[in-house]
């Protein structure tokens, strides 16, 4: 049976494009990701790992293009925020990264213009991934704040997806702040993904507007956030420890040494607001998780 | 009874010239219409771009339960959008033009706007649909004088034709 993830993510590509996944065999592992690269031919990836698709002809411009307006569903003016900061989420949660000329006006990025290549995630969800951890994820029934660490691609937003369905699952209130829209992949109000029962979810706003609207407004229990990148971030992991609701968050990184040394996380580091890191590992294709307390 | 034929003949033929007359007009008004429903959909579309960065098939899916002439256009091309078929909207839009509306100047206009549909920034896209709008308006202008001049010729033409007829008839 077809890989239904990786069906979805090649509807946003054009059918000259598409019907080059006709001929593709079938891999040992899941496709991650779709790399089109304009002049060069569609290359796959898993598990860290990039192959050209059998049969395939250089992608032109034109080509990039076409994707570019499936992914916004011809409407670039709705997406025109995201695409600043280099992505956009299509409907069903497939993330595409994007790669060009930035268009710089007033000293920031007002867009990206002659897109040279582009990077469709393959969203896919897991059930059952974060089932070994959740014991140690709580303690005396009170769920602890947790970062979950790995490079890109190794399947962080996997994880706290099922780790939030999880912990809904069980009764327990959860936010979600999914500011790419990967998390739930939210389509016409109903989330694709299987978030859980007892999950709120606040799809494209920033995390710390998301955190405090949230908060205010649904009191949850757990609080989900995924990449914590830059200082407006950890502002909203920190915004939401004060309110004594736990927290469920992503970073890149190796290890939480690495993580935990970032000037941009000095105030979590120094009010010890995560409590648990799990690390993802890739190895030989296969995924391990670390579970350390901090 | 002979009498009453023959006059219920005459008015059956200036009937029927005042009823070629008004539909001879008729296109002239048709196309009024169509043009002046265009440009109330330009409107809606600029409007819901420019302030609430509505993506374009909850734009089309509106537009297409509004009564008028454009409702089956949007129509087809929610549809068209929604098949998922991977035809750009530039095409999409073009065709549903050619499929919706007569050749005419306005049509054009209208089928010339989906090329700066779908691939600019909110600014650039209002800006686009505001030129469409204000060459509509042009023609609008033109179909009404078209309207005022030849429409009512016509009519007074038909009925003209239609009396005459008529009273030779009789």
């Amino acid at each position: 049976m077809r890989d239904q993830s990786l069906v979805h993510a090649l509807t946003l590509l054009p059918p000259a494009l598409r019907s080059c996944f006709r001929e593709e065999q079938p891999m040992r592992m899941p496709v991650e990701e779709i790399r089109l690269r304009a002049g060069r031919p569609i290359m796959v990836s898993a598990a860290g790992l990039e192959r050209e698709v059998p049969g395939s002809s250089p992608v032109t411009a034109a080509q990039l293009r076409q994707v570019m307006e499936n992914v916004t569903g011809s409407s670039l003016h709705s997406a025109a925020e995201s695409l600043k900061r280099g992505y956009v989420t299509a409907s069903g949660g497939c993330r595409v990264g994007i790669c060009g000329t930035a268009a710089v006006s007033g000293g920031a990025v007002g867009s990206i213009r002659e897109i040279s290549s582009l990077c469709i995630r393959v969203a896919r969800e897991q059930p059952g991934i974060a089932a070994p951890l959740l014991h140690l994820l709580n303690e005396k029934g009170r769920i602890l704040n947790t970062i979950v660490i790995s490079p890109p691609g190794f399947g962080k937003t996997t994880l706290l997806r099922d780790m939030v369905r999880l912990v809904s699952d069980r009764g327990i209130r959860v936010a979600l702040a999914d500011e790419r829209g990967e998390l739930a992949a939210v389509t016409g109000g109903v989330p694709r993904f299987d978030v859980g029962a007892h999950t709120d979810v606040m799809t494209g706003a920033p995390k710390e507007y998301a955190v405090m609207t949230l908060l205010r407004t649904m009191t949850p229990h757990v609080i989900a956030l995924d990449e914590i990148s830059e200082a407006c971030d950890a502002r909203a992991v920190a915004l939401a420890a004060n309110c004594g609701t736990a927290i469920f968050a992503t970073v890149h990184g190796y290890d939480r040494q690495d993580v935990l040394a970032r000037p941009v996380l000095a105030e979590i580091r120094a009010r010890g607001i995560f409590r648990r890191a799990v690390t993802i590992r890739l190895e030989d294709g296969k995924r391990s998780f670390l579970t350390e307390a901090i | 009874m002979e009498f009453y034929a023959k006059w219920a003949g005459a008015l059956l033929l200036a009937a029927s010239g005042m009823l070629a007359g008004l539909g001879a007009s008729h296109e002239y008004v048709r196309r009024m219409r169509e043009i002046e429903a265009m440009i109330l959909c330009m409107n809606r579309m600029r409007a819901e771009i420019e302030l609430r960065l509505t993506p374009m098939n909850d734009i089309f899916r509106a537009l297409s339960v509004l009564p008028g002439p454009c409702a089956a256009f949007f129509l087809d091309l929610s549809a068209a959008l929604e098949s998922g078929g991977g035809e750009p909207l530039d095409i999409l839009w073009r065709r549903a033009a050619e499929e919706n509306f007569r050749p005419c100047a306005a049509r054009d206009i209208l089928a010339e706007l989906g090329a700066s549909l779908g691939c600019f920034d909110a600014g650039q896209e209002c800006g686009a649909i505001a030129y469409a709008a204000g060459r509509l308006e042009t023609e609008l202008e033109q179909a009404r004088r078209d309207n005022a001049t030849q429409g009512v010729l016509r009519r007074r033409l038909g009925a003209a034709a239609g009396i005459g007829l008529a009273i030779l008839f009789l």
